[in-house]
């Protein structure tokens, strides 16, 4: 690995304690950013007050304990990278299909066997490697960047169901944020660009209060949290198991790996500025530390995790990539998890803020998934695998209509254009190299 | 190249940004038992309106919610107000029908539209507030279409008065499907199955809404009332499997055995779209004459965009 001119903090770069803090902290307003989804989730089931601050608080544990794991690199387990943990959508519908179903106890049993097949698809990682050249590699960054499109925007202008007006208000707010992290970020030298996201999260934050934009009832919400509180729920000892769900929770299970390769891929490249392929031993480790990381959710009782994009792209974003700063978000997160109060505070963060944030982190995510396409020398074949599979990956998110009648047993393939774009790219790239050994062409230089 | 503009270009920005917000966004009243935008909207605008008729009087309000393009007439929203015999005092968009006796008016089903209206008003608590949803023809459509109308108590100088709007075509809110089946079950547990039955059944009746039934299920989750399937008594919805295989019914009840109410979401296509889509049932459990009877009903959920993809 060659270090990267424009990093402050290298990923083995230790930053001094009071940065460090800092930076840590910025890490975990992002990882907050979707604890909303737990909440929402378990309000959905019918679920008291208690329960909800017990599965948020569960849920920030697990996500700490995961960062930490990420980072380390023990035999087998951590790519030895900053890439935390948050509460994503990727698991969101399926857990919220256990919890109807069997309640919290089911939703545990099934995050369970969704962290198990996580972890067999990362012992096999390294014999199915061959899968992902680079310009596949790239293209799953790319489609992961993309993934982040649909909550980056509906966040930054405040819309959550079909048919919502669009607010100036919340519009502004969201737009200042944006400008203040990208004016920091572009204007702001190495210094302040650490702590870009920060600064325009306050600016965020203040404008939201000046504006009224804090959730409904938020600071109601708040003030009934205590300090302090052991997470606990009646179910807690409960686990169950459903058969029918089994399908769809080891295809979201995969489309979690398939991102987490993603951004790891990322992590990997924005550390080393000779990259040019990935180490599938770091990244086949770093799947393990993410089932680990699902399992331990499934465990404890909180909704499933996986690997932050944002926060991947965040450190590329700030310039600093250091596994320190993975050490303490992680551990600051799972203390602030026996904080009900601040558990309850870090998940109320109002939508155009949300929003900005992953709007900035997505650019970076993006950029870098074409970066990765375009480092594999472009040819002929290339051309096909990646343009045949953008083109029908991007017609799933632009039409989702055309794929209606997809018949169930094939049904979870068609939910996200990230897993449908990848495994059509999959197997083209395999197709094409059948038959005699033939010199792809370059592409023509103009269309 | 380094580009032009740089930091000052970007304070720029920013200072323009902010001077373009006018003013601060109006504070919004207790919608918090609202998932949509519209739904809030339409609350706090009446809402508001009964404040401004306290405040301001009648007669000032009225001409106040008259003005085209203002606060209170834009769009599709518009405000009327009622007295309690049925005479509409205010109707911004027909004032024609100011001064009538509308208590008989009656929707494409039959229902006594002004008679429901007005019975919010007749309700015992001083800022009573309700809602009502009829069939009505929507301007330049070939078919009638659901509109669902928010109404709010309002006393002034002595008397009282009734002050809503409504919209076409709302999406139906939990809340909405919540207060129409505990009253159900309510009137089930008062009056007996003879007349609640007849209640669930009449299009006209407040039970029947927004292309919603109340259905009532015996203790095995046979139909004992089916407005959705008239000619079909009996079926055992216990048996019925969702878009992927899934027991809703059969599992909502089992929760049952240990609440009085739960709900439950299962998967269906939605109309006009092979998607499974969401829908949540909401079951209450009764207990009339000694034995157990499951009062319910289901719709379609709107998803938040953010989950349709990814």
């Amino acid at each position: 690995m060659i270090r990267p001119a424009g990093l402050t903090y290298w990923v083995d770069e230790r930053p001094p304690n009071a940065t460090l803090g800092l930076l840590a902290i910025q890490h975990i307003f992002l990882m907050s950013s979707t604890l909303v989804l737990p909440i929402v989730l378990v309000n959905e089931i019918g679920g008291d007050f208690r329960e909800v601050a017990a599965v948020v608080a569960l849920t920030m544990i697990s996500c700490g304990i995961g960062t930490i794991l990420q980072a380390l690199r023990l035999p087998g387990l951590g790519s030895g990278f900053l890439c935390p943990n948050l509460c994503g959508p990727n698991f969101f519908a399926a857990s919220m299909s256990a919890a109807w179903l069997g309640g919290l106890p089911l939703m545990r049993g099934m995050t369970i066997v969704a962290g198990l097949v996580e972890l067999v698809f990362s012992r096999f990682f390294k014999r199915i490697a061959f899968l992902f050249p680079t310009e596949i590699t790239g293209l799953v960054v790319f489609m992961v960047a993309l993934s982040l499109i649909p909550l980056g925007a509906s966040k930054f202008l405040f819309v959550q169901f079909t048919g919502d007006s669009i607010r100036g208000t919340s519009l502004l707010v969201a737009a200042v944020t944006l400008l203040v992290m990208v004016g920091f970020n572009v204007w702001g030298g190495a210094k302040m660009r650490l702590y870009a996201v920060l600064i325009g999260m306050l600016v965020g934050y203040a404008l939201s209060g000046a504006f009224g934009l804090f959730p409904d009832g938020a600071a109601a919400d708040l003030a009934k949290m205590p300090w302090v509180g052991l997470p606990w729920l009646s179910s807690m000892l409960h686990v169950t198991f459903n058969w029918s769900l089994l399908p769809v929770f080891a295809i979201v299970s995969i489309c979690g790996a398939l991102k987490s390769y993603g951004n790891l891929v990322m992590a990997e490249k924005v550390n080393d500025s000779a990259w040019t392929e990935p180490d599938n031993g770091l990244i086949a480790n770093g799947l393990a530390a993410d089932a680990a990381c699902v399992t331990i959710s499934g465990l404890l009782g909180g909704v499933a995790s996986d690997t932050s994009a944002s926060n991947v792209a965040l450190s590329a974003a700030s310039g600093a990539t250091s596994r320190w700063i993975a050490y303490a978000a992680g551990g600051l997160f799972m203390l602030l998890g026996l904080s009900p109060k601040v558990g309850a505070l870090l998940s109320i963060m109002p939508s155009p803020v949300e929003g900005a944030i992953v709007v900035f982190v997505t650019c970076f995510m993006m950029v870098s998934g074409f970066q990765i396409m375009l480092s594999a020398k472009p040819d002929t074949r290339k051309t096909f695998v990646i343009g045949i599979a953008l083109c029908f990956g991007l017609s799933l998110d632009i039409l989702p209509q055309l794929y209606g009648s997809v018949p169930g047993p094939i049904r979870p393939l068609f939910d996200s254009s990230l897993t449908l774009a990848t495994v059509i790219a999959v197997v083209l790239n395999q197709l094409l190299h059948l038959g005699p050994k033939a010199e792809s062409a370059p592409p023509p230089a103009e269309a | 190249m380094r580009a032009r503009g740089g930091p000052l270009g970007f304070v720029l920005a920013i200072a323009f940004a902010l001077s373009a917000c006018a003013q601060r966004a109006p504070s919004s009243d207790d919608t918090s038992a609202y998932a949509y935008d519209d739904t809030k909207h339409l609350v706090a605008l009446v809402d508001a309106a009964a404040a401004t008729i306290r405040t301001d009087g009648l007669t000032s309000a009225c001409a106040q919610f008259a003005k085209k393009d203002s606060r209170w007439y834009f769009g599709q929203y518009y405000l009327f107000v009622y007295s309690l015999d049925g005479t509409a005092v205010c109707h911004a968009a027909s004032p024609n029908l100011v001064g009538k006796d509308l208590m008989g008016l009656r929707d494409m089903n039959g229902k006594p539209i002004v008679r429901f209206i007005t019975d919010v008003g007749r309700q015992p608590q001083p800022d009573a507030s309700g809602w009502v949803f009829y069939l009505w023809q929507e301007q330049a459509q070939l078919g009638p279409s659901w509109k669902s109308a928010y109404l709010r108590k309002v006393e002034t100088n002595g008397t009282t008065y009734v002050v809503g709007s409504g919209l076409y075509q709302m999406r139906t809110e939990k809340a909405w499907i919540e207060e129409r089946v505990d009253a159900a079950a309510r009137l089930l547990e008062t009056k007996g199955e003879k007349v609640a039955f007849a209640q669930f059944e009449d299009p006209a009746s407040p039970f029947v809404f927004n292309d919603t039934f109340v259905f009532v299920l015996d203790a095995q989750g046979r139909t004992l009332v089916d407005p959705a399937y008239p000619t079909m008594a009996g079926r055992n919805l216990a048996d019925f499997r969702d878009a992927v295989g899934n027991r809703p019914v059969a599992t909502a009840m089992q929760a049952l055995q240990h609440a009085d109410a739960t709900w439950m979401q299962y998967l269906w296509p939605a109309p006009g779209s092979g998607e499974p889509t969401r829908k949540l049932i909401y079951l209450r459990k009764v207990v009339v004459d000694g034995q157990t009877l499951y009062v319910g009903t289901d719709f379609f959920l709107a998803t938040p965009i953010w989950m349709k993809a990814g």
